[in-house]
């Protein structure tokens, strides 16, 4: 096999593979108390006779290893990330230097509240700006992602349906559009999904979802722009639709980046919604996590909030936690939320302001169209009118040629550009879901254009050349069939 | 235009909008019915940095940090010493600003990390599959419990009235829409300790499994042995503090199926609970239960080795509502965070910080022992956190204690309405308490009346 490893790049081992006996990367104080042996103070039966096969390495030897490994990733502090349904915007570095603060860092869950204020006055300042750019009557922080706050939400409906005794309701109305989250999410309340199918133009069938409305249905669950980047214009008739036949209309917080200041989830006649902090507001995808599902309420809602809500005393102005509330679905998770997220999230509202929220959507949707006209020219867009902070495309033109969309973005790679989300909406076979985001300058979405133009081409002349693609990364196209056939999720020391 | 977050000059988005044959930037909302349209949020101006900055500040400052204090506070949350490489390698820009590792390629950093994640918690916890993380304790414990009823295809699950109360809350909301009875069942209130037989009659064959703590929230290290012992048929889940693992021994060697627990302690600040790392590990046979993202070994087209997601069709985004759980977003870079610790304590480090805390746990206790108004509640081994009989309110003493710059004990009325609880207050020690400030904490505690 042949060396493959760049100038900058040490090598390829684990960092169990880099142990050796003895090293250590860190000195705790030298406080043993030897009055207490372990045999002292556990039985025997409990005391821990195999280790766990922890590395041993010294602190420059983790600092590298790890450095490197960095080096492996894109990131949105790397280069262009236009991942449809993701929104990877830049994550400014304010937010990591407040979050960092003593203040914040250092608090325990079970502090006094009044040693707590400011971190209170914090969550619930949120909590009303929230309430203000969705036009909800009530917000809860804490859920700890989106799928978690669509979970919180479709909890809420579930008590709602049961405290009125309305117990027939067992079903949750989906479009075939949604994110793989909402039926799951639905599911894990125990309900059963209707899935209804989009019209030609790629919106709410409203034919279809009068036909699957009725006594049994506790809700419908939509994000508005859609999957597809369009915006429900219908929406209205579809709120009153919904409503007469006594369900709830839940919004899927996702696409929250193309509306901000524009029109509001609550206006609109949705009941509940959840945000993704992680996606609107700024804060850092981790690779994966932890985001902050917050979840607005109407007031319809409001009961089952889960507990605690932060309240403001509305006489001496003192925070506290009310976790005495009979009609709370209870917690979804321990102590107050992902606070360390909530930091980042006011640290970005307060920045942007109510325009500069509002910016964020002109910007973010003026980016997508801009993108969407230039690469209409020549790649498929099935729905190609005015699209919201994201649009899609459709490579299964390229068939012909034996390329298919992955071969796309394994090629974008090369240039050092993140693919675009491909084959999501299921609705469109081979999608390429493009979402650039507001932070993102002209020249980035002109070379996105002329790259991508660039590999349509060679597509069409040279395509053994496209699937060979990428020759460029850490590593090539890997075999994820065989991964998951035989899974090896470990490593074991070797004997 | 004055959004620093924002790069667009006013030619660039002319020149954009004529490039698409359009006007002005109202045109791209056509679609937005009137009577919704908004014309501005009530919010104020935005901010520049130094504003956002002195806010930001006010807030902080207004809060008593354990920084400035000693703190004896746990309840699943602990303070533990941090090696400064953690903040640093976990705030590069590569592992912070980028997304799940859909495009393995580009995600090689993140890939082998969760890979490395996984293999040292299975290791701790004696198991041999791990996910790469969950949200906190509290939703690993219910992923735990819907996990059991999923293997065995029962509706029942039982539940230690010694786990933290709050993982209890959590698991009847999960519980209660799905049609799954929860059960409890009681702990030996001298010892603190589960007895198998009283656990026996709760955990019927209608019950897919039954969860305990290792430590429990009481502190007690659990027979678990014995547990398993007397119900060998239910899953045994079993919710451990991962520091704890360092001295105590690995559940998956005493019979545990799944093992559960808040990853915190490894590394993570206390940030008001919010910095939670939930841990999920199981037996390979249960691979395909296992809820979240799992990362697998395998090899690029020229042979080199790298990591992928695999199993992916027990996921969200392929299986739709027939998933094992809706998470998508998890709690990747705690994970992260907890990686480098591991890494940076090693094998002997992490025993180390497991045998200090304990001992000093053990150091107090036995001084509190001696004095007259506080007593031991129970009888059974303890790894770094204890309950006590106060007979100053344990309000009293968390208040006035806090006046000396001592954050604890936790009052335990706090969390349950019996009295039986009304003078129970626990304290948590860890490597990070100095000899010094168990000192001065035991000196405190004697003067208040």
């Amino acid at each position: 096999m042949s060396e493959r490893l760049s100038g900058y790049r040490l090598d390829d081992k684990l960092i169990f593979e880099k142990s050796e006996t003895g090293h250590t990367g860190y000195d705790i104080p030298a406080e043993e108390i030897p009055e207490f042996s372990l045999q002292d103070m556990f039985p025997e039966a409990y005391i821990r006779s195999r280790d766990a096969e922890l590395p041993e390495v010294s602190e420059v030897d983790v600092v590298r290893h790890y450095t490197n490994l960095s080096k492996l990733n894109h990131s949105v502090d790397n280069g262009f990330y236009p991942l449809g349904s993701c929104t990877m915007k830049y994550n400014p570095k304010l937010n990591e230097a407040v979050a960092a603060l003593e203040g914040f860092q250092q608090i325990h869950p079970y502090q006094p509240e009044s040693s707590i204020q400011g971190a209170l006055a914090l969550m619930y300042e949120l909590q009303e700006a929230l309430k203000i750019v969705s036009g909800m009557d009530a917000v809860t922080l804490q859920p700890a992602a989106g799928a978690h706050g669509e979970y919180t939400g479709m909890r809420m409906i579930y008590a709602y349906h049961q405290d009125r005794r309305d117990f027939e309701r067992k079903k949750v109305i989906v479009p075939d559009s949604a994110h793989g989250t909402n039926p799951a999410s639905a599911a894990m309340c125990g309900y059963e999904i209707v899935e209804i199918p989009s019209t030609e133009d790629g919106r709410v069938n409203i034919a279809e979802l009068k036909k699957a409305l009725g006594p049994d249905i506790a809700a419908i669950m939509l994000t508005n722009p859609n999957t597809l980047g369009l915006f429900e214009n219908e929406i209205c008739e579809i709120a009153q639709m919904a409503h007469e036949a006594g369900a709830l209309l839940y919004y899927d917080g996702a696409n929250f980046n193309a509306i901000m200041g524009k029109v509001r989830p609550g206006d609109m006649g949705f009941d509940v919604m959840h945000f993704n902090v992680h996606k609107t507001f700024s804060t850092p995808h981790g690779m994966g996590g932890p985001g902050s599902g917050p979840v607005g309420v109407k007031a319809v809602l409001q009961p089952y909030l889960p507990v605690p809500v932060i309240e403001k005393h509305p006489e001496n102005g003192v925070y506290w936690c009310n976790a005495k509330r009979p009609k709370s679905i209870g917690k979804v998770r321990a102590y107050f939320g992902n606070f360390n997220v909530l930091i980042r999230t006011m640290a970005y509202i307060l920045s942007m302001g109510g325009e500069g929220l509002k910016m964020a959507s002109e910007m973010a949707v003026l980016n997508a169209n801009y993108l969407r006209v230039q690469i209409a020219e020549f790649l498929d867009v099935p729905h190609n009118e005015i699209c919201m902070h994201e649009f899609v495309a459709d490579g299964t033109r390229l068939k012909e040629w034996g390329i298919k969309t992955l071969d796309i973005a394994k090629g974008l790679l090369d240039y050092g550009i993140h693919p675009p989300t491909i084959y999501f909406p299921l609705i469109v076979h081979e999608a390429v879901m493009i979402e650039p985001t507001e932070t993102e300058t002209k020249d980035t979405l002109d070379r996105f254009v002329t790259v991508l133009k660039k590999l349509v081409d060679m597509a069409k002349r040279s395509p053994e050349r496209l699937k060979e693609a990428p020759t460029t990364t850490p590593v090539r196209r890997l075999d994820e069939t065989s991964a998951t056939k035989n899974p090896v999720v470990r490593y074991h020391k070797k004997a | 235009m004055g959004y620093r977050y924002i790069p667009h000059s006013e030619d660039e988005v002319r020149a954009m909008l004529q490039r698409m044959g359009l006007q002005k930037i109202e045109d791209l909302f056509s679609d937005i019915p009137d009577r919704f349209r908004l014309e501005k949020l009530a919010l104020p101006e935005g901010k520049v940095e130094a504003d956002v900055i002195r806010q930001m500040n006010d807030w902080s400052k207004s809060n008593l940090n354990a920084n400035e204090c000693a703190i004896f506070m746990g309840g699943g949350i602990y303070q533990h010493l941090i090696p400064s490489a953690i903040p640093f390698i976990a705030e590069r820009g590569e592992f912070l600003t980028a997304y799940t590792p859909y495009q393995p390629e580009v995600s090689q950093g993140s890939l082998q990390v969760f890979f490395e994640f996984q293999t040292m918690i299975c290791e701790l916890t004696g198991m041999e599959v791990g996910n790469a993380s969950m949200y906190d304790g509290a939703s690993a414990a219910a992923e735990a419990m819907l996990m059991a009823c999923r293997i065995k295809r029962k509706m029942k699950f039982a539940v230690s009235e010694a786990i933290h109360p709050e993982y209890l809350e959590v698991i009847r909301t999960v519980a209660e829409p799905m049609g799954i009875e929860i059960v409890t069942f009681p702990y030996n209130r001298e010892t603190g300790m589960t007895e198998p037989e009283e656990m026996k009659a709760v955990v019927t064959e209608a019950c897919a499994g039954f969860l305990v703590g290792y430590p429990n929230f009481f502190g007690i290290i659990e027979d678990i042995q014995a547990l398993r012992a007397a119900v060998p048929d239910a899953l045994m889940a079993v919710n451990a503090n991962p520091i704890a693992l360092g001295v105590l021994k690995a559940p998956g060697d005493l019979g545990a199926d799944i093992v559960c627990g808040e990853g915190q302690p490894l590394g993570g600040s206390l940030y008001l609970g919010g910095m939670s790392l939930g841990l999920l590990t199981t037996k390979k046979e249960y691979i395909r239960n296992i809820p979240g993202r799992i990362i697998g070994e395998t090899k690029d087209i020229d042979g080199h080795r790298g990591f992928v997601m695999v199993l992916q069709t027990r996921e969200q985004h392929i299986r739709r509502a027939k998933a094992t759980s809706n998470i998508c977003s998890n709690h990747a870079h705690n994970a992260l965070v907890a990686t480098l610790y591991m890494a940076l304590l090693g094998k002997q480090g992490l025993k180390a910080v497991a045998l200090q805390s304990a001992q000093k746990a053990h150091a107090l206790h036995a001084r509190i022992e001696r004095m007259e108004r506080y007593r031991s509640r129970f009888s059974g081994p303890f790894f770094n956190e204890f309950v006590v009989e106060s007979n100053v309110e344990p309000e009293v003493l968390q208040k006035e204690l806090m006046e000396q710059y001592i954050l604890g004990p936790l009052p335990l009325k706090h969390f349950y309405r019996e009295s039986f609880y009304d003078h129970l207050c626990m304290f948590a020690v860890t490597e990070a308490n100095r000899i010094e400030d168990i000192h001065f904490l035991a000196a405190r505690m004697e003067e208040i009346v």
